[in-house]
């Protein structure tokens, strides 16, 4: 390996930090809004709280795993989270929080579309980032399949599948 | 096996725990400290029965012509001394609380440019009136404050009714009805609860012939009582317990209080268990309700040696036919009672108190058992007595009648979840219509409640028909305009729509309950 080459890996490592640190910063921030509002929205009704305070937590998990070089695993979850969250806010905006029969709309606030915003980005940076990291075949999914094939293996040799 | 834990893995686990759960956790302990001290909070303690008893000044027109007495009222900040030694803001008309006392006449207009120099948008309800409805103070029909913007409220779906105006609005009443108590207070969509109890509410007595050639007490012992409850911080001032002091952004209450918001200091026109000398003579009291949430059970303590102490001759729609005789009075929030009190079965110097004999209930026991005195009578002298109470007070009272009725409406009242109340399971929306009555229709409604509720019904007084598939009951005699339906009742009222066409309200009036959407409209087509 050539000195180019070691510098631009060098590099590609540094830039992969940098869009790490930049979501786990992402992560924080809706962290952050989502406990601005959890005491209003708490006193609003403890449900509501209660989904802040999760939503919070989990914020708050995915932005300290991202400072410490995650898997694929953490990524993933990290979407998906968002992607539920954004969906929340549009569906609560759009169609209208569920109260007893009916769907009430909530407003949009500026408070709000700042976190959806960075959830959004947040998306975009863990699937990008998901992306660059090598495919790994996850320690349950190779027990299973390896069960699976040994179970087969056995039947044949019975003749049960004869 | 051994589990090794690297310094990494260590500073994750810590960071983790820190910023994923500490730091949450302490947001929710600081939210829940906030609810449970609003629920702590308690008022100064106040002598029962040393204040007199204050009478809200009658607003004098300034100008009249042959149909109508012009009045101007601007709703500002005051300061008033409630508390012995204590200075409370209050948010009232013409800057006091209660407002000053309208008297119209039945027939002759009242027309009221109310001014807004209070920071909040405003809208004024004229309760027990038949009004238009450009001036009946629709939620969302507002006087906005200097340089407030157009997007007010926090609870979304308000949509296009909305209509504002800044600085003044010009409320006009017909007074086509019969001479009666009624009261204005503020309206605003979300904000109801708060902006009435810093102060935002006062008597409109419309009188007419009928009552005039009456013998019943007039003058100096024809007395306005208006009952509220409050709390008060350490400084004198009200204490709300909204979830938005500044009443601009999210409605609502704290905790428990979103059951209604119950004061442990008991005011009658604006001052705490004050103190009234009478004669050994009658004296008709207009009893008004106004308090956000509670229902008083009234008792006089002691009562008179011989017969009921309370004979009452009016309801919310004025004088009953025939008097009433009571031993208590149970009233609940916006009701409104015209009795007479007779002390001349009270040797003089004898002290009569006005007890509540629900005051001992209270969402929190700190305040248990300080609401159970109202105030108290002190009779201070002798006097000839020209008054009586006549066996017939008015016309036959041409109720609707109930086989007239075309169309039956029930509508559950319950709540709530989510922090809202609902009246059929939806909560408010200023462009759903729930009911269309044709005008001059008769229709039957009645109310399931789930939990206590006062309903009040915009433009129509009714009649009770039944309570729980019985008779009414002792309180519902004659017009009504407002209805205290009990947990697990169902009660049944039959009201003829008549006046004017267009969108009025009908609504819970724990203010609580309604700022948290447990309001519908009917439109008279």
């Amino acid at each position: 390996m050539d000195a180019q080459t070691r510098r631009l890996e060098t590099q590609s490592v540094g830039d992969k930090a940098t869009l790490r640190y930049a979501a786990a910063a992402l992560a924080l921030g809706a962290q952050l809004v989502h406990l601005w509002v959890l005491p209003e929205q708490y006193a609003i009704w403890v449900g509501r709280g209660v989904f802040f305070f999760v939503i919070a937590a989990c914020q708050g998990a995915l932005a300290v795993s991202l400072l410490f070089e995650p898997g694929r695993k953490t990524f993933t979850w990290g979407v998906l989270l968002n992607l539920f969250v954004v969906f929340v806010w549009g569906f609560t905006r759009v169609a209208g929080l569920p109260a007893w029969t009916v769907l009430m709309p909530l407003p949009v606030g500026a408070l709000d579309l700042t976190a959806t915003a960075a959830e959004l980005a947040l998306v975009a940076l863990l699937v990008r980032l998901r992306r660059d990291l090598p495919r790994k075949e996850r320690g349950s999914g190779r027990r299973v399949r390896t069960l699976l094939q040994n179970l087969l293996l056995s039947r044949l040799k019975s003749g049960a599948l004869r | 096996m051994t589990l090794k834990i690297t310094r990494s893995k260590f500073l994750k686990m810590g960071l983790i725990g820190g910023v994923g759960f500490a730091l949450p956790l302490g947001v929710w302990q600081t939210a829940r400290s906030r609810i449970s001290g609003a629920e702590a909070v308690v008022s100064p303690k106040v002598k029962p029965f040393t204040v007199p008893l204050p009478i809200p000044p009658v607003l004098k027109p300034i100008r009249a012509d042959a149909t109508t007495d012009y009045y101007e009222i601007t709703q500002k900040a005051g300061r008033a001394e409630i508390l012995p030694g204590l200075q409370t803001e209050v948010w009232g008309y013409d800057g006091i609380f209660p407002g000053p006392t309208v008297e119209a006449r039945s027939g002759r207009n009242v027309e009221i440019r109310q001014w807004n120099e209070l920071p909040v948008p405003v809208s004024v309800h004229l309760h027990g009136g038949k009004t238009p409805p450009e001036s009946d103070g629709y939620p969302t029909d507002l006087i906005l404050p200097e340089g407030h913007g157009r997007s007010t409220s926090a609870h979304a779906g308000h949509g296009s009714v909305e209509t504002h105006r800044h600085f003044f609005k010009d409320y006009r009443y017909p007074n086509e009805q019969r001479a009666a108590t009624l009261w204005y207070h503020d309206h605003r969509m979300d904000f109801t609860g708060p902006q009435n109890y810093r102060g935002l509410s006062g008597f409109y007595i419309i009188r007419d012939e009928v009552e005039d050639g009456l013998p019943l007490p007039q003058g100096e012992k024809e007395v306005p009582l208006m009952i509220t409850d409050r709390i008060f911080e350490e400084d004198g001032s009200f204490y709300y317990p909204s979830i938005d002091p500044t009443l601009e952004g999210q409605p609502g209450v704290l905790g428990e209080y979103h059951k209604g918001v119950f004061g442990d200091t008991i005011l009658v026109n604006g001052a705490p268990w004050p103190t009234m000398e009478v004669s050994n003579t009658r004296y008709r009291f207009r009893i008004l309700n106004a308090s956000n949430a509670r229902v008083y059970d009234l008792a006089l303590d002691p009562p008179p040696p011989n017969g009921k102490p309370f004979v009452q001759v009016g309801s919310d729609g004025g004088l009953l036919s025939a008097p009433i005789s009571h031993e208590r009075v149970r009233i609940s929030p916006a009701e409104r009672f015209d009795v007479v009190i007779d002390f001349s079965r009270y040797p003089v110097g004898t002290e009569v108190t006005l007890k509540n004999l629900f005051g001992k209930w209270s969402w929190t026991s700190q305040k248990e058992g300080q609401t159970s005195e109202v105030m108290r009578f002190r009779v201070a002298r002798e006097e000839k007595d020209e008054s009586a109470i006549p066996g017939r007070l008015a016309p036959d009272l041409d109720f609707p009648d109930p086989e007239e009725a075309e169309v039956r409406r029930e509508f559950n009242i319950f709540g709530s979840a989510l922090g809202m109340f609902t009246v059929n399971e939806k909560v408010f929306d200023p462009e759903r219509i729930d009911a269309r009555p044709p005008l001059g229709s008769t229709e039957i409604w009645e109310f399931n409640s789930g939990f206590d509720h006062p309903m009040h019904i915009h433009l129509v007084h009714f009649k009770v028909l039944s309570r729980g598939g019985k008779e009414p009951g002792p309180y519902d005699a004659g017009w009504k305009d407002t209805l205290f339906v009990e947990k697990g009742e169902d009660v049944r009222v039959a009201a003829r729509f008549e006046g004017y066409r267009g969108k009025y309200v009908f609504h819970c009036h724990n203010l609580e309950h309604e700022d948290m959407m447990m309001m519908a409209n009917f439109e008279v087509v």
